[in-house]
């Protein structure tokens, strides 16, 4: 089984906030950016993927995950926790962009897998700029799974 | 019965025993034996009152006792004529040589007795003295009649006029002793009234029957008026040792009123010795700690009512005091327990009294004000909570507006007109305002509220960090910053940089020079570094010198000069977390030099 890599999943509960981030990222990429709302809907929208294989040997992952540790339903320890054990999502880099700073759950997220943590900056110039910096460091200066 | 006069009896009968059980032996040395015992219990009754007077007597009472203890003297002489008088056998009742010696000592007796009566008069309620002139009235008509009336005609004119004399003696004393012991028992004072007692009704009895037997020519010596002349001495000598044992008695016997101003003082205090046994307690004390006065006087030492993990370091410091031999007063906070055994957090003072070993320790309770405090310090922490948690929320619905404003402007730009454009940056302008007020308030909120680690931070390199950050600024502003040989400190380094970035940058912000200039300097106090950031600015109005560090206090406008107005109020919170404070001095046109000082051995903590 192949998983082929698409797309980028936003999962973050501020409606403006997902804008930002889809907006300044599908400046520099071509790739289908979803954005859900809550852990619920992420975890949705990724059963929606492995029920809607291409054929029985592939599987359509996203190839990188934003994810806000702080939302309704499911939060994003919780899905945190169901990303990592799932095979096919085990892989994903995955980068909480959060405005939360408490050192325990900085801490707590390392521990639970996630490749990076980012503080949303207050303003929108700056928040635009982190985004920026974030497409620079994954997509042109690291190299993350390929198909 | 006081509780001291338990450990006095003992002694009494062992001198008892002494004195009356060897002439049930006829022993050969009977007379020598007898001799040795009347001169050896005056001679000792001297010293033990003198030590005991010398060492454990208020001023006011060794007025009084001071000359009491005279009195063995002449006692002990007269002995010693007497034994002579008596060498060659002939039995001589009353001889003017000895007997003015011994008559001598009773008139030191009753004037000592005179002079204890204004001291001990508060204690001496009138019908106690009623009782005892009764009492020693009906003595003095019983013995004068029998006197008087002995044999009818044939009187030996020298006898009865010396056991009268002596007996006047004995009564005046009997009526002090009896007043004396009325209030002993009444208010727990000395037992040595008691013993005085006793040894008066002895000695009217030894004098009884001295003047009879010799009246009726039966008088022979080392017989029962001797035996009985030495049982009173004992019981005067085992009352002077009583007071080893009674200082707390004593204290009391100090003039009443200030002895009530103790008992009813407000602060609840024990007086204590160097060993530090409990003399005296007061109502308060009582009332806090739940023990009664004679519980604690005598019976425990102070040290019991402090909780065992503070005990061992108090005393430790007070004996270290000791041995420095200072006397200053030296409070500490200490945990006390009652009687129930609850705890009581209190502050605890030591006041030594000069030339004694006595301690004065007052106790303030401080369990109310802690809880207090502790209410308060959570209420404060609330509060940072709460502001923290508001400035952190509102920051990203502001977010959120300044973006929508930013993709609004930039994808509908050509279908606004000017004016909608220029709306659309004033939105843009005010969301960014209010986002940076909300910054400064997190940031105030966040001063003290994480527990930043203090560390020893070159003053010097951290000044260097800042000019890194804001070098933009400076050159643009064309600005000079001059700072050499600055200390090292123990500082919130993060929040010491804020403090200097602050500074500095205010110095170049409030400036119409064309080089803004900022020196930065400092004084060595003893315990604290006192900083001094000194420009050349527009400097500011005497009467705005305080509002300043007031929160979003401006003196001017947002268009003159920038900024939120948080600035001063975020360096004044920071410098009070470093327990120091901050000043400026200034006048209008000629720049502004800011003070502020940081504590040196400060590491954070209460």
């Amino acid at each position: 089984m192949t998983v082929i890599r698409r797309g980028i999943l936003i999962i973050e509960d501020n409606m403006t906030d997902g804008l930002v981030i889809k907006r300044t990222l599908s400046k520099h990429l071509t790739d289908d950016i979803t954005i859900v709302r809550d852990g619920m809907q992420a975890i949705n929208a990724l059963s929606e993927k492995l029920k809607s294989r291409p054929s029985k040997e592939d599987v359509v992952m996203p190839r990188l995950i934003t994810l806000d540790l702080n939302m309704p339903k499911m939060n994003g320890f919780e899905l945190l926790d169901r990303l990592r054990e799932h095979e096919d999502t085990k892989s994903i880099p995955i980068i909480v962009l959060t405005s939360s700073q408490i050192p325990d759950e900085i801490t707590r997220a390392y521990q639970m897998g996630v490749n990076n943590y980012v503080v949303k900056p207050t303003d929108h110039e700056k928040f635009e700029q982190t985004i920026e910096q974030i497409y620079h460091y994954w997509f042109e200066f690291s190299r993350i799974p390929e198909d | 019965m006081p509780h001291s006069a338990k450990k006095t009896l003992p002694i009494f009968l062992i001198l008892l025993a002494l004195i009356i059980l060897p002439y049930q032996f006829n022993f050969s040395y009977e007379a020598l034996y007898t001799d040795a015992l009347t001169f050896g219990l005056p001679f000792f009754m001297f010293i033990a009152g003198y030590v005991v007077i010398v060492n454990y007597s208020v001023r006011a009472l060794k007025r009084s006792m001071g000359i009491l203890v005279f009195a063995p003297i002449p006692w002990a002489l007269a002995e010693v004529l007497w034994a002579l008088t008596n060498n060659d056998g002939e039995v001589l009742a009353y001889s003017l040589s000895f007997d003015v010696f011994y008559l001598l000592g009773f008139a030191i007796l009753v004037v000592a007795l005179v002079t204890a009566y204004p001291v001990l008069r508060q204690y001496v309620k009138a019908r106690a003295q009623a009782i005892a002139l009764c009492i020693t009235m009906i003595a003095t008509v019983a013995l004068g009649y029998y006197f008087l009336g002995y044999r009818g005609e044939s009187i030996d004119g020298q006898t009865m006029r010396m056991t009268a004399i002596y007996l006047v003696f004995d009564l005046a004393v009997l009526f002090f002793a009896l007043s004396y012991t009325w209030a002993t028992i009444k208010h727990r004072l000395s037992p040595f009234w008691a013993w005085l007692l006793v040894f008066t009704l002895v000695t009217i009895a030894a004098d009884t029957l001295y003047g009879i037997r010799a009246l009726e020519g039966t008088y022979a010596p080392y017989a029962l008026p001797s035996m009985l002349f030495n049982a009173a001495y004992a019981a005067l000598l085992v009352g002077f040792l009583s007071f080893v044992d009674v200082r707390s008695a004593l204290l009391r016997d100090v003039d009443e009123r200030y002895y009530e101003i103790f008992n009813h003082s407000g602060a609840p205090t024990i007086m204590a010795d160097g060993a530090h046994n409990v003399l005296l307690a007061n109502q308060q004390f009582e009332q806090m700690t739940g023990y009664e006065e004679k519980e604690v006087t005598g019976e425990m030492k102070w040290p019991e009512l402090v909780d065992a993990k503070d005990r061992k370091s108090i005393l430790l410091l007070l004996n270290r005091m000791e041995n420095v031999g200072t006397k200053k007063p030296l409070t500490r906070e200490l945990n006390l327990h009652t009687k129930d055994g609850s705890a009581l957090c209190s502050s605890v003072t030591f006041s030594f009294i000069p030339e004694t070993d006595l301690i004065v320790i007052t106790i303030f309770d401080l369990t109310e004000r802690k809880k207090l405090e502790n209410e308060l310090k959570r209420i404060n922490e609330d509060l940072q909570n709460f502001t923290f948690t508001v400035s952190h929320d509102l920051k990203e619905p502001l977010r959120n507006i300044s973006s929508l404003a930013t993709y609004l402007k930039r994808d509908y730009q050509d279908k606004l007109d000017d004016m909608g454009n220029e709306f659309l940056d004033m939105l843009v302008n005010s969301v960014s305002t209010m986002s940076q007020l909300v910054d400064d308030l997190l940031t105030l909120s966040r001063i003290g509220r994480k527990n930043v680690d203090f560390s020893f931070v070159d003053i010097n390199n951290l000044i260097n960090e800042v000019l890194g950050d804001i070098q933009n600024y400076v050159k643009e502003r064309n600005a000079e910053v001059r700072y050499e040989n600055l200390p090292k400190a123990m500082v919130q380094k993060t929040w010491i940089k804020q403090v200097f970035q602050n500074l500095i940058t205010n110095g170049i912000k409030f400036n119409d020079s064309p080089q803004p200039t900022v020196d930065i300097t400092y004084k060595d106090h003893n315990f604290f570094y006192e900083f001094i950031v000194r420009d050349n600015g527009i400097g500011i109005p005497q009467e705005y010198k305080d509002k300043i560090f007031k929160l979003f206090e401006r003196l001017h406008s947002t268009e003159e000069y920038g900024g939120t107005g948080a600035g001063l109020a975020i360096v004044k919170k920071i410098v009070k977390e470093h327990r120091g404070d901050i000043w400026v001095e200034s006048e209008e046109g000629s720049g502004s030099t800011f003070h502020f000082t940081i504590e040196k051995f400060f590491i954070g903590g209460e």
